[in-house]
């Protein structure tokens, strides 16, 4: 701030973070004022303040952002925010930064005699194109794809969709948001024939006992996890339970912690029903309305056998639904004794009756948390239908502060990846396997029927497969880095730099994605561009272009796509420029969410305020879904309707314990956990940038636990070898870190592109969702030389 | 050098014992609102290892109940991370 003087720099600042911070108090302790404190004027006209979504989590966090002299240069929670409520956490405050820094792409590159040079962005989009056009000539449209981001603005994800599925005709098009809530969605889908949350983050304000799932919230989904901290201190009587397999800074503030072992969340489960029905605890009214009963497919090997998606062509499958009755479901539970479940979780017997009698008690209403713990796992399916079970089973659903719910990792994986549809079976409106999916697209794109294909192709990891084998020639990735994120990474990096394969990259900085590249494309970042993003409780949230690009030739991502469309010739489909695409296409996006199941609020609405909620009908957002009490899209009649199903009913899954693809052996005798950290976002391409992150957690390290690390003679700080059937590395030991494994366990981040832990991950995935586990796989640890 | 505010739930009854050790932290302004039920705190820092510093002393106040970040003011520069060799 050149134009402010240190001093008044200074006071300026202390100013506005005494304004946010009263502002914030006022929400959580209401009626709080500071009438005592001298008015500071904190406002100057050379700061404008605008809304923005925060950059990065899932939970989408509203921002103010103060702009000078064309920068963004200060950040402060919006007391508006239906999320935060004026609050936000250490990566929101400093998300201005990862705009500056300087290794900023400004420039397009690509690779001539094995050397990347600068180009014009139009001279490298006219070589996409015709790379592009040439392998669809030579090998078909199948040939090509293109793989996105749950960080994808709304119109970055539709000008994909409309391109991919509605232009070229393939359904060549997923997305990283494969990676991290893809189980969340196939659960909704099997228990509810219907996607995204029935509730809303207002059920914290009601809740009284939050059962976290194998979530460590506490740096996850820092603001939400303050909401709880702050409900728990108005009421004493509400209780936080931290199902985990490692102790972090949520166990620290939980009031119950139970460890289990990797994968027994489903015989947990299990066993909490069990004794809901053992007990009488069941709402049977709701469940004779409301619910249903189905078993599945649940041999794990043959041919018919659903597997843990480690063969080479494995790609979504297919339920095979048989009916139940809940005397079947009661027979199925049978065998998950409190003593049973003990024995394969770990979690003492009594814990299982305490969480039971948290479910089964009618005056307590329970939300249920979870994040990758559930959605990264084998069966990320089947527990997300088990939680649903619990909920479903004692009629805790749909009810404010009575919700199971599914937080996201990235601003729009809800809002660009499930809803406009970037994902291989998806369409803006419905999946493409559906004719009438098929027939709406083609009416409002304006584009001939059989052009959208009904083929189900690629999800990301089988996606990385068919690059390597060569059944894909070219891919177009945006926004994303799975050159650190992908598992098994070696695997699909040699697969990358095969000769006849074909990288376009599209980003923001160098990272080992661009490193791949033939082609690398500078973009627009953020603000630099209008866009909007929906976050994980369907709050939709519209940011203005606030700031000019870098440089020049930084293009939002939907222009780079919609130039390299009307180059090869979709100019009728992409009628709009690069001043009013963003509205053109969220209007046009609009029409397929017509209807008081999804109806998107109107630009001019969006443009208004910070954020709002679909179902959004007759000027009013729906905050709980299929309780006819609040939603108007219940029309039956009843109650509740759960109208994502024909019958109006639920669906409550009988689904077993299984165990992970891989457990520790003699070779390999420990567990691999890997996640997050607070500072640090995903790969860490912008929160490694930004410098008081990235000092705060410079690097990438190994948690071990204190008595394995005794036995091994490791000590803090040493360097560690990580390593298991598919690669290793070496990085350094923590111990009596933040995390804490339990012995026979280690855990890494992967935001640390220098010590790429998806050298070490397995590729296994969930059958139905595709979603990769990275929360579970067999290696040794040895102290490096 | 950041410059953060935390809203601050003090243990009940214990405000004023709270604000004193509040205010005694180095780079730290406390005010209760009017009600004394929350206190907002300023606080100036070199770097945010130091902030979770004065976050974690926060927290382990035996009057201080918990405590949220509220505001982040923004360094001008960048940082020049350590990347791997193209191709590595």
């Amino acid at each position: 701030m050149d134009f402010l003087n240190a001093t008044d720099r200074r006071q300026f600042l202390k100013a506005s973070a005494f304004s946010a911070a009263a502002v914030a108090a006022a929400n959580v302790a209401p009626g709080a004022t500071f009438s005592g404190q001298r008015e500071q004027d904190a406002n100057t006209d050379a700061i404008e303040w605008h809304k923005s979504p925060c950059r990065f989590c899932g939970v989408g966090c509203s921002l103010l952002l103060g702009i000078a002299n064309g920068r963004a240069i200060a950040v402060k929670g919006d007391p508006r925010g239906a999320a935060n409520r004026g609050l936000a956490c250490v990566k929101g405050f400093h998300s201005v930064q990862a705009l500056y820094g300087s290794d900023r792409l400004k420039k397009a590159l690509v690779k001539r005699d094995g050397k990347m040079v600068e180009v014009p962005i139009t001279e490298a989009l006219d070589i996409v194109a015709a790379k592009m056009q040439e392998l669809i000539g030579k090998y078909g449209t199948d040939s090509v794809a293109m793989y996105t981001s749950g960080q994808s603005t709304i119109p970055d994800g539709y000008a994909a969709s409309k391109f991919m599925k509605g232009c070229l005709g393939t359904n060549n098009l997923d997305c990283n948001a494969r990676l991290c809530m893809a189980s969340a969605v196939t659960g909704f889908m099997t228990s509810f024939g219907i996607d995204e949350p029935m509730g809303c983050y207002d059920d914290i304000d009601h809740a009284n006992v939050f059962v976290l799932w194998g979530n460590n919230m506490a740096e996850m989904h820092p603001v939400l996890f303050s909401r709880l901290l702050d409900r728990r201190q108005r009421d004493s009587k509400v209780t936080i339970i931290d199902l985990t397999t490692r102790l972090t800074r949520t166990s620290a503030a939980a009031d119950k912690v139970c460890i289990f072992n990797p994968n027994s969340d489903l015989a947990i489960a299990n066993g909490i029903a069990h004794l809901i029905v053992k007990n009488g605890w069941v709402d049977g009214d709701f469940v004779k309305n409301f619910t249903k009963f189905q078993s599945g497919r649940t041999k794990i090997d043959g041919d018919d056998g659903l597997g843990y998606g480690l063969g080479e062509k494995d790609c979504i499958q297919k339920e095979n639904p048989k009916p139940a009755t809940y005397e079947d479901y009661v027979k199925f539970l049978e065998e998950y004794t409190p003593e049973y479940v003990e024995k394969i979780s770990g979690v003492k017997a009594d814990d299982l009756r305490f969480l039971a009698t948290q479910f089964g008690d009618p005056a307590r209403k329970v939300m249920s948390l979870w994040c990758m713990g559930m959605n990264q796992h084998t069966r990320g399916t089947w527990i997300n239908n088990l939680v649903y079970n619990l909920h479903l089973i004692t009629g805790k659903i749909s009810k404010p502060g009575q919700s199971p719910f599914s937080l996201t990792g990235q601003p729009s994986a809800c809002g660009t990846a499930r809803e406009v549809g970037t994902f291989t079976h998806r369409l803006p409106y419905g999946v493409v396997t559906d004719p009438h999916a098929r027939e709406i697209a083609a009416k409002i794109w304006d584009v001939p029927l059989e052009r959208i294909s009904a083929k189900v192709t690629y999800s990301a990891v089988p996606m990385f497969r068919a690059l390597d084998r060569g059944d894909l020639k070219f891919i177009w990735i945006q926004t994303t880095n799975p050159m650190v994120t992908l598992p098994n990474l070696n695997r699909y990096r040699e697969g990358c730099l095969k000769e006849d394969r074909f990288v376009v990259v599209s980003d923001v900085y160098p990272t080992p994605t661009t490193d791949v590249a033939d082609v690398i494309l500078p973009a627009a970042l953020w603000i630099e561009r209008e866009g909007m993003w929906g976050n994980s409780e369907r709050n939709t949230q519209h940011f203005d272009k606030l700031v000019e690009p870098i440089a020049p030739d930084c293009w939002p991502d939907a222009v780079q796509t919609m130039y390299v469309a009307k180059k090869l010739g979709f100019t009728k489909e992409f009628p709009w420029d690069e001043k009013n695409y963003a509205e053109g296409m969220y209007r046009e996006y609009c029409k397929f969410q017509e209807g008081p199941k999804h109806g998107m609020a109107p630009y001019e609405v969006l443009k208004a305020k910070p954020g709002v909620k679909w179902p959004y009908v007759n000027g009013k957002s729906t905050l709980w879904r299929f309780n006819k009490a609040y939603d108007p899209a219940c029309t039956n009649g009843k109650d509740f309707e759960f109208y994502g199903n024909k019958d109006g009913k639920a669906t409550i899954w009988l689904r077993p314990y299984q165990p992970p693809a891989e457990v520790p052996d003699k070779e390999f005798p420990f567990w691999l956990n890997t996640g997050r950290v607070l500072e640090h976002w995903h790969s860490g391409s912008l929160t490694r940038r930004i410098p008081a992150l990235h000092r705060s957690v410079p690097e990438s390290y190994c948690e071990i636990n204190e008595d394995d690390a005794k036995a091994m003679q490791i000590y803090d700080g040493d360097m560690v070898t990580v390593e298991s059937r598919r690669g290793k590395c070496t990085l350094p030991a923590r111990v009596n870190g933040r995390g804490r494994p339990v012995k026979g366990a280690v855990f890494v981040p992967f935001f640390d592109e220098n010590y790429r832990i998806n050298n070490v991950t397995l590729d296994q995935f969930d059958p139905y969702s595709n979603q990769p586990d990275y929360k579970k796989c067999a290696v040794r640890i040895s102290k490096a030389d | 050098m950041p410059v953060c505010s935390f809203v601050v739930h003090p243990k009940a009854g214990r405000t004023e014992e709270a604000l004193a050790a509040l205010n005694a932290m180095r780079g730290c302004e406390a005010t209760p609102d009017d009600a004394g039920k929350v206190i907002v705190l300023v606080c100036e820092a070199d770097s945010v290892a130091d902030l979770q510093d004065t976050s974690d002393l926060m927290n382990r106040l035996p009057s201080v109940d918990a405590s949220a970040l509220c505001f982040g003011q923004i360094d001008s520069c960048a940082t020049d991370i350590k990347r791997t060799p193209r191709g590595a």
